[in-house]
């Protein structure tokens, strides 16, 4: 061993915050699995990954261990830890679990306002049980898998100049709330548009664009108790089931409907009954582009999945009036629309 | 083999003859490198670069080694350095004594890290002398594989004073020697 002299170092590294949120499985070689149980572990987790000190003075905050995902139960917690630690930190990272990942990101890009620093999903690539094929082939080709590098390049990208929730997995840093699952079984488990890729990974780590970071202080929208009711219509669905959804009086309703004509007619009268009940209804799926909102229901078709249920609890968490429900969904927020919406 | 060359931009202009130096000893050696600043002698393939781009790896995964300049302050010399560790990879990390800046050695200075990163500081024109040792000792180990096996083994003095004008004049350690000799005067002839 020898004594780290960094002579290159700058005086004084950024602090960051280090949310253990369930994603911090971490592998090293010749001593195997370390899985985050308990608050306790925490220190010897630590102990494991000294290089994060040549990058950030790293504040570490335990709320899940690993293998528990993180729900919207959660959510109001992280809002409260990085609210909590916004001033004094110059960044946040959230290790969790690549499951709720995109929903965690997007709920987070809405519901926290004049965000002026980064905040950065990420967590440890899941290995399949019995790795075959293509699988093995991966696996073998990776000496760290586990959460390593993807911790170092989150807390890399969170001492950078970007006021945007984002996700870092592989060698990518996008959009939260335009990311999605990506096929195939690589380090790359998410993938975006280009337009929504912030930066990349390769001799380090380089953003496409520079925002000025903003000291103003930050404010939160926490999840409400909303009950948001998610219908998916397909062929031989009843329309009394979406009836009865209807009567069951939620705070939202959110219908995927199929095929190239919108929604079939028959589910109309549904729909009516609940835009009468003033529940806010919307509408998306691949035949949503070709219908136009109406009074009581809002039709978009350019959002994930993930986002537009994120976004929907978000809303609800917001306002009570139904039309100001469907108004927020309607417009940017914080860039989910991609593209389409990025100048407003 | 491939390395990556780190240097921040610095307006001290001792700092560029280093840059030169250190690049025109990688060429002597046939040491492909990259730097951070565009001066390569190395095009990677692009189905390399495609492949990486679909795994999810950086480049600096498929680099041999590092080689950083750290004697100016610049964040990425942390990030590299913490990458290095983390992918255990051989890097040379060196920092001129006249530039260094001692506030931040205080500020880490008692940090541990493995020894597959090797800290040196230098003065003058010594770096070329440190780097030239570093690689031809990465090229040997490169060649014949990471010796991990060791045993006691006496010898004469004699032969220590041999050994060590054999390590002079060939810029490797006594070791190293050795085990070249090993394999190539008595494993080599052996199989021929």
């Amino acid at each position: 061993m020898h004594l780290l002299t960094p002579a290159g170092m700058p005086k004084t590294l950024p602090k960051i915050t280090l949310l253990f949120a369930g994603g911090a499985t971490l592998y090293t070689e010749g001593e195997g699995v370390f899985n985050l149980r308990s608050a306790s572990d925490v220190k010897q987790w630590m102990a494991k990954v000294p290089e994060l000190s040549l990058i950030a003075e790293v504040e570490p905050i335990f709320l899940l261990p690993d293998g528990q995902t993180l729900e919207p139960e959660h959510w109001n917690d992280v809002l409260g830890i990085v609210k909590q630690k916004y001033a004094a930190s110059d960044g946040c990272v959230i290790l969790q679990g690549v499951d709720t990942m995109l929903s965690t990101g997007a709920f987070l890009s809405f519901a926290l306002h004049g965000l002026g620093k980064p905040v950065v999903l990420t967590g440890a690539p899941v290995a399949p049980p019995n790795p075959q094929g293509d699988t093995k082939e991966f696996m073998s080709h990776f000496r760290t898998l586990g959460v390593r590098a993807n911790l170092i390049n989150a807390v890399q990208v969170s001492t950078l100049n970007l006021r945007e929730v984002s996700i870092v997995f592989g060698n990518q840093v996008m959009r939260a709330n335009r990311a999605r699952s990506a096929p195939g079984a690589t380090f790359n488990m998410f993938e975006a548009d280009e337009v929504d890729v912030f930066g990349r990974v390769d001799f380090g780590i380089r953003l496409k664009s520079e925002q000025q970071r903003k000291k103003d202080p930050i404010h939160i929208t926490k999840l409400k108790n909303v009950q948001l009711a998610v219908v998916s219509l397909h062929p031989g669905f009843k329309p009394e089931a979406l009836a009865d959804v209807v009567r069951e009086k939620p705070d939202g309703i959110l219908i995927q409907s199929f095929g190239q004509q919108g929604v079939p007619e028959r589910y109309w009268p549904a729909i009516r009954l609940a835009t009468q009940k003033d529940i806010p209804v919307v509408i998306t799926g691949q035949g949503a582009a070709g219908l136009v909102s109406q009074p009581g229901v809002a039709v978009i078709s350019h959002l994930t999945e993930s986002t537009l249920h994120a976004k929907f609890l978000w809303a609800l968490s917001k306002a009570s009036n139904s039309r100001v429900v469907l108004d927020l969904m309607q417009k940017n927020a914080a860039g989910e629309f991609g593209f389409l919406y990025r100048d407003s | 083999m491939r390395v990556y060359y780190f240097q921040a931009p610095s307006p001290k202009p001792r700092m560029e003859h280093v840059r030169a130096d250190l690049l025109q000893l990688m060429d002597t050696k046939h040491v492909f490198y990259i730097t951070n600043d565009g001066r390569n002698s190395l095009d990677v393939p692009q189905d390399e670069l495609e492949a990486l781009a679909k795994t999810g790896g950086s480049m600096l995964d498929n680099m041999d080694a590092l080689v950083i300049e750290g004697s100016t302050p610049d964040a990425d010399v942390g990030y590299l350095l913490a990458y290095a560790m983390s992918l255990k990879k051989p890097t040379l990390y060196l920092y001129d004594k006249d530039i260094a800046n001692k506030g931040v050695l205080k500020y880490l200075g008692s940090r541990q890290i493995p020894a597959h990163i090797k800290v040196q500081s230098y003065s003058g024109s010594s770096v070329v002398g440190i780097t030239e040792k570093y690689l031809t000792e990465l090229l040997s180990s490169e060649a014949a594989g990471q010796p991990t096996i060791k045993f006691t083994f006496r010898i004469t003095p004699q032969i220590e004073q041999y050994l060590q004008q054999k390590a002079k004049k060939t810029g490797m350690s006594k070791a190293d020697f050795l085990r070249k000799k090993i394999e190539e005067d008595i494993i080599g002839k052996e199989k021929k």
